[in-house]
């Protein structure tokens, strides 16, 4: 399946077959949505982002030079561009909870987690997702669902390695606390 | 700062896992393409640095130096000879030092690499800014 791979993809669209970009939007669209609705959290204005990203990735497909993954240039093209929204709306959350979080908490979670309905689960799971600020949900998304490495993550959002390795830890132990508020209220009952 | 444990990252990572990726809504693709569509690949243009005028110029200047050497030869006037230092004769304090082949080639070698560091630094520098 070498006709299928990113690089011949992006030969093919430089030589104007547009249709080839048709491939690429099928196969990151989830990518780059999920990264910029975490960011945005309104569902109608993210997809707007993500429209604009690719169209946008598109435009300036000649200067992508294949030193980088092209999925790491284009999430890089929605973070920056959903950053921009959320700037631009001035809703920036700064949401700064950081309580201890213990491995025996994250067990204690977990366990409740798990007496939930898969549907109910998912959903307890992505809102405390969206309950992170954007950053922190970017660095988060980026680093479970793609297992970009650190170095990726930095290429994508503009951090330093050092800085993403601070911010990681801190966003973790952030999610555990969100998910162990939606969670309390059950263990209690 | 001590790392989240191995058992913590596992519980995380299942539950991204679980949550899934969003999916934007089903006309996602053929909006975009619409919209791209009406556009094309921005092509960045090959723009030489010294254009055709600029060569032709360059070109025209060599020739007239050339012709203006041939028809009015400059031979006898040694420049260095008029500007050479007409002051107090300086001894050089290193005449009788003598240094060997190898010496020469080692503080020539040294004195590019120092040459190369501040180049290299801050080429890096701009790779990684």
């Amino acid at each position: 399946m070498t006709a299928n791979t990113d690089q011949y993809l992006i030969e093919q669209i430089k030589l104007g077959d547009t249709q080839a970009f048709g491939v690429l939007v099928e196969k990151y669209k989830d990518y780059v949505f999920t990264i910029v609705v975490r960011v945005v959290k309104v569902r109608e204005e993210a997809e707007e982002v993500a429209q604009d990203t690719f169209i946008k990735a598109f435009e300036s497909l000649d200067s992508f030079r294949g030193e980088s993954k092209f999925s790491s240039w284009l999430y890089s093209i929605a973070y920056r561009k959903a950053l921009d929204r959320v700037r631009k709306n001035k809703r920036q959350q700064t949401t700064d909870l950081l309580e201890e979080i213990t491995e025996s908490d994250a067990n204690t979670i977990d366990n409740a987690l798990q007496l939930l309905e898969a549907d109910e689960r998912k959903e307890k799971i992505r809102q405390s997702i969206m309950q992170l600020p954007e950053i922190d949900a970017t660095l988060i998304t980026l680093y479970y669902f793609e297992d970009q490495s650190v170095k990726e993550i930095a290429e994508v959002t503009d951090l330093s390695e050092e800085n993403i390795k601070v911010r990681l830890f801190r966003s973790r132990k952030k999610l555990f606390t969100l998910l162990q508020g939606y969670i309390q209220p059950k263990i209690v009952e | 700062m001590d790392p989240l444990s191995k058992k913590e990252d596992d519980i995380l990572q299942k539950w991204m896992d679980e949550a899934g990726l969003e999916t934007p809504s089903p006309s996602f693709t053929d909006r975009v393409m619409q919209a791209v569509g009406k556009k094309t690949v921005s092509k960045t243009i090959y723009k030489p640095l010294i254009g055709k005028k600029g060569w032709w110029m360059v070109a025209a200047a060599f020739v007239l130096c050339v012709g203006w050497l041939y028809f009015y030869p400059m031979g006898e006037i040694s420049y260095l000879n008029e500007i050479s230092v007409k002051g107090p004769e300086i001894k050089n304090p290193f005449e009788n030092l003598k240094v060997s082949r190898t010496t020469l080639y080692a503080i020539g070698f040294l004195g590019l690499f120092l040459l190369q560091l501040p180049l290299l630094k801050s080429l890096i520098n701009k790779q990684y800014s």
